[in-house]
C-alpha cells in the first residue's frame, strides 16, 4: 500500500469546486468533518449539491453562509440541541436552496445504489406520501432533471411491478455518487486504513459512492497497529484519496471515544442560526474572525475542551455537567 | 401526587409497551418512555435505534442524540442504518416503536416536513414554498411504514391537530378503512396517539382516531377544543390511571437530567 497523500484544510477545501456535490460521515451531530465545513465556508463556495441521509450542524453551517444550493436528504435538526434546521428551512422558504425531500432508507437506498455501481437500488419503503408526490419532486420540477447535470437522476424515483414474487410495487431509487465524500474519523494508518470508533452509520457506503474522499483525522497511527484488528476498520487505504490531520477535527459535534457534542455551542448556534442576522454574527465571531481551525480551538480554550473530553473507556465524558445531574 | 405532563406523557406511552417485545426508539422523550418500559415492566424489550445500536440499555444518563456512547456503550452490538430501518423495519420484524409528529390528522397521517397552509405546492408553473420548513420524514417513514404498531407521540395543539395534514411524510392509515393495503405496507399503522392531554386509539373499521381516555390533569372538553377535527368520543372514555410512586421513581431513575421535569 501507498503512503497517505497528506494535505492541510486549506488545500482540502480548495479541491472543492463550486457546484460539486456533497456527501459526509456521520449521522446528525456526531462526527461531521466540522474543520473543513468552516475552511467551505470561509472560501465562499458556491452552489454546494449536499447529499445526505441526514443532515445536522454541518448542513446548517454551509447552509447559512450560502454556499447551498441542492440539499437531498430526509432530516435536519441538531437532535435535543436545536430542534430544526433554520437555515435550511429559511433557504427553502426563500428559495435560495432547493429541497428536494426523501425517506431515511430512500436515501440509503441512494447511497447503496452508489457504493454498487448500480444505476437504481429497489426498496418498498415509503409509498403512500407525498415524498412520492410528483408535485413535490423539486429538482424535476425547478427543470435539473434533464441530464445536463450527471450528478442529477433523470427521474425522483420509478416503480415497477415486482417480476419475482409478485410482492406489487417496488420502488427504484437513483444512485447518489458524490463528487466528493467528507469524512471524520477517529484513526486513519499512515497507508490510509480507516478507524471509526464505535456506530459506523452510512460511512462506508458514502465512501464507496463518491469519487473522491478526503478523511479529517483526529490522528494518524501507524497503519501496522490498525491491521492487528482488521474487523475494526472501515475502509482500505486505496479508497481514500486525501488525508487530513486534525485534534478535534469534529468540534462542536461529537467523537465517540474523544469528546462528547458540544451541547453549549450547538445550542448557541441554533439560537443564533434563527435569523440571517443572528448566523452572520455568529460566523464573524467563529468562522471569519480567528485565524483558521486553530484560531478557533484557542477561542474554544483548553479548560472547555477538556470538559468534553471523553473517558477512554466509557466513550463519552464523565466530568462534565449535564441538566440537573 | 406531584408529576409533571411531560412525565405523565412519557408513561403512557412506556405503558404501550410489552415484555420481549422488539422496538425502535429516537431521541429524546421517545427514548425516555421506552427505557421506561424497559426498565418499569418490560425487562426483556430488545431496543435500537436507527444509527444501529442494538439491544442497548443507556448509561451515564439520557444520551444526547441516538448515536451517543451513553447509548452505544452498553450495546450487545451494532449493526448499521441500512441494517436498522432497511432490514429490521422494512421486513416487518419490529414490534412496537414510538415516532413524532408536528402536525397530524384523524387517521394517523403525519407531517413533519412543510407547512403550506392549505396552498398546493405548485401552482402557474411556480413552486409555492412552504411557510414552514420542518425537519424531514428522517426514520419515522420506515417505521410508519414496517413496524407492526407505534405510537405516535405529539403536543396536543389545534395547529398540529388538522383534519387533513399538509404533506404526508409518514403515512397512517392514509384515507382510512384498509386504504393501507393498496400499497402493501408490512406493518399494521398507528395503535395510539398519546399526546400531553391524554390518548386516541383508531375506530377499528374506519381508523379514524377516537378519544380514548384523558390524563387526570385534562378533560373531554379541553381535549376538543384543542383537536383540529370533530373528535369523536369513546362510549367507554376513561381517565389514565395516574402514575404510581414506583412508576415516577423508574421514570426519574432514566432521567436523571431531569429533562421532563421541567413545568
Amino acid at each position: 500500500m501507498g503512503k497517505i497523500n497528506k494535505i492541510t484544510l486549506k488545500e482540502a477545501a480548495g479541491l472543492i469546486k463550486d457546484g460539486d456535490m456533497l456527501s459526509f460521515s456521520g449521522f446528525t451531530i456526531w462526527r461531521r468533518p466540522m474543520a473543513l465545513i468552516y475552511e467551505l465556508v470561509r472560501q465562499g463556495k458556491k452552489d454546494l449539491h449536499l447529499f445526505e441521509v441526514n443532515g445536522g450542524t454541518h448542513t446548517e453551517v454551509l447552509a447559512g453562509a450560502g454556499c447551498v444550493k441542492i440539499w437531498e436528504s430526509c432530516w435536519v435538526g441538531h437532535e435535543l440541541y436545536g430542534k430544526l434546521g433554520e437555515s435550511v428551512a429559511r433557504g427553502q422558504v426563500e428559495g435560495s436552496i432547493l429541497v428536494e425531500d426523501y425517506s431515511h432508507a430512500q436515501c440509503v437506498a441512494r447511497l447503496l445504489a452508489g457504493a454498487y455501481g448500480l444505476p437504481f437500488f429497489p426498496t418498498a419503503l415509503s409509498m403512500g406520501t407525498d415524498i412520492l408526490n410528483p408535485k413535490y419532486d423539486m429538482l424535476g420540477k425547478a427543470g435539473l432533471r434533464d441530464g445536463s447535470n450527471p450528478k442529477i437522476p433523470l427521474k425522483k424515483y420509478d416503480t415497477i411491478a415486482d417480476p419475482m414474487y409478485d410482492m406489487g410495487n417496488i420502488l427504484l431509487m437513483p444512485a447518489a455518487n458524490a463528487n466528493w465524500a467528507l469524512i471524520y474519523a477517529q484513526q486513519i494508518g499512515d497507508e490510509g486504513t480507516v478507524r471509526v470508533l464505535a456506530q459506523t452509520y452510512v460511512d462506508v457506503e458514502a465512501i464507496k459512492a463518491a469519487d473522491k474522499v478526503i478523511v479529517i483525522a483526529e490522528e494518524i497511527v501507524p497503519d501496522s497497529y490498525l491491521r492487528d484488528d482488521p474487523a475494526m476498520n472501515i475502509a482500505p487505504g486505496y479508497a481514500i484519496d486525501y488525508v487530513v490531520e486534525q485534534p478535534y477535527g469534529a468540534h462542536p459535534t461529537g467523537s465517540q471515544f474523544c469528546y462528547d457534542c458540544d451541547a453549549d455551542f450547538i445550542r448557541m448556534f441554533y439560537a443564533a442560526s434563527k435569523s440571517a442576522d443572528g448566523y452572520k454574527k455568529f460566523a464573524d465571531e467563529w468562522i471569519f474572525g480567528v485565524d483558521g481551525f486553530d484560531g478557533y480551538l484557542e477561542k474554544l480554550g483548553a479548560n472547555r475542551l477538556l470538559k468534553l473530553k471523553a473517558n477512554s473507556v466509557m466513550g463519552y465524558s464523565t466530568t462534565m455537567k449535564r441538566g440537573t445531574r | 401526587m406531584d408529576y409533571t405532563r411531560q412525565e405523565m406523557m412519557a408513561i403512557a406511552t412506556g405503558r404501550e409497551f410489552s415484555d420481549g417485545e422488539l422496538a425502535i426508539f429516537g431521541v429524546g422523550l421517545s427514548m425516555l418512555a421506552g427505557f421506561w418500559a424497559q426498565k418499569n415492566h418490560a425487562p426483556n424489550l430488545i431496543a435500537f435505534t436507527e444509527g444501529g445500536v442494538f439491544g442497548s440499555t443507556p448509561v451515564g444518563g439520557l444520551p444526547w442524540g441516538i448515536e451517543d456512547n451513553r447509548i452505544s456503550a452498553n450495546a450487545t452490538s451494532f449493526t448499521n442504518a441500512i441494517d436498522a430501518l432497511g432490514c429490521l423495519v422494512a421486513s416487518g420484524r419490529v414490534d412496537n416503536a414510538v415516532i413524532g409528529a408536528a402536525q397530524i390528522d384523524k387517521f394517523g397521517n403525519v407531517n413533519t416536513t412543510g407547512i403550506w397552509s392549505g396552498e398546493t405546492p405548485w401552482s402557474a408553473g411556480r413552486y409555492v414554498l412552504p411557510k414552514v420548513r420542518l425537519n424531514g420524514s428522517g426514520g419515522a417513514n420506515e417505521i410508519s411504514v414496517g413496524a407492526k404498531k407505534y405510537v405516535i407521540m405529539v403536543t396536543h395543539e389545534k395547529k398540529r391537530f388538522a383534519d387533513k395534514v399538509d404533506y404526508i411524510s409518514s403515512p397512517g392509515y392514509l384515507n382510512g378503512g384498509n386504504d393501507r393495503e393498496k400499497h402493501n405496507f408490512v406493518g399494521g399503522g398507528p395503535a395510539a396517539i398519546v399526546t400531553t392531554l391524554g390518548i386516541l386509539r383508531p375506530d377499528p373499521v374506519t381508523k379514524e382516531f377516537i378519544l380514548d381516555s384523558y390524563f387526570p390533569f385534562s378533560s373531554i372538553e379541553e381535549i376538543k377544543e384543542n383537536t383540529g377535527w370533530d373528535l369523536k368520543i369513546s362510549p367507554d372514555v376513561k381517565v389514565v390511571p395516574e402514575p404510581t410512586e414506583l412508576e415516577l421513581a423508574n421514570l426519574r431513575e432514566i432521567d436523571v437530567t431531569g429533562s421532563l421535569r421541567k413545568k
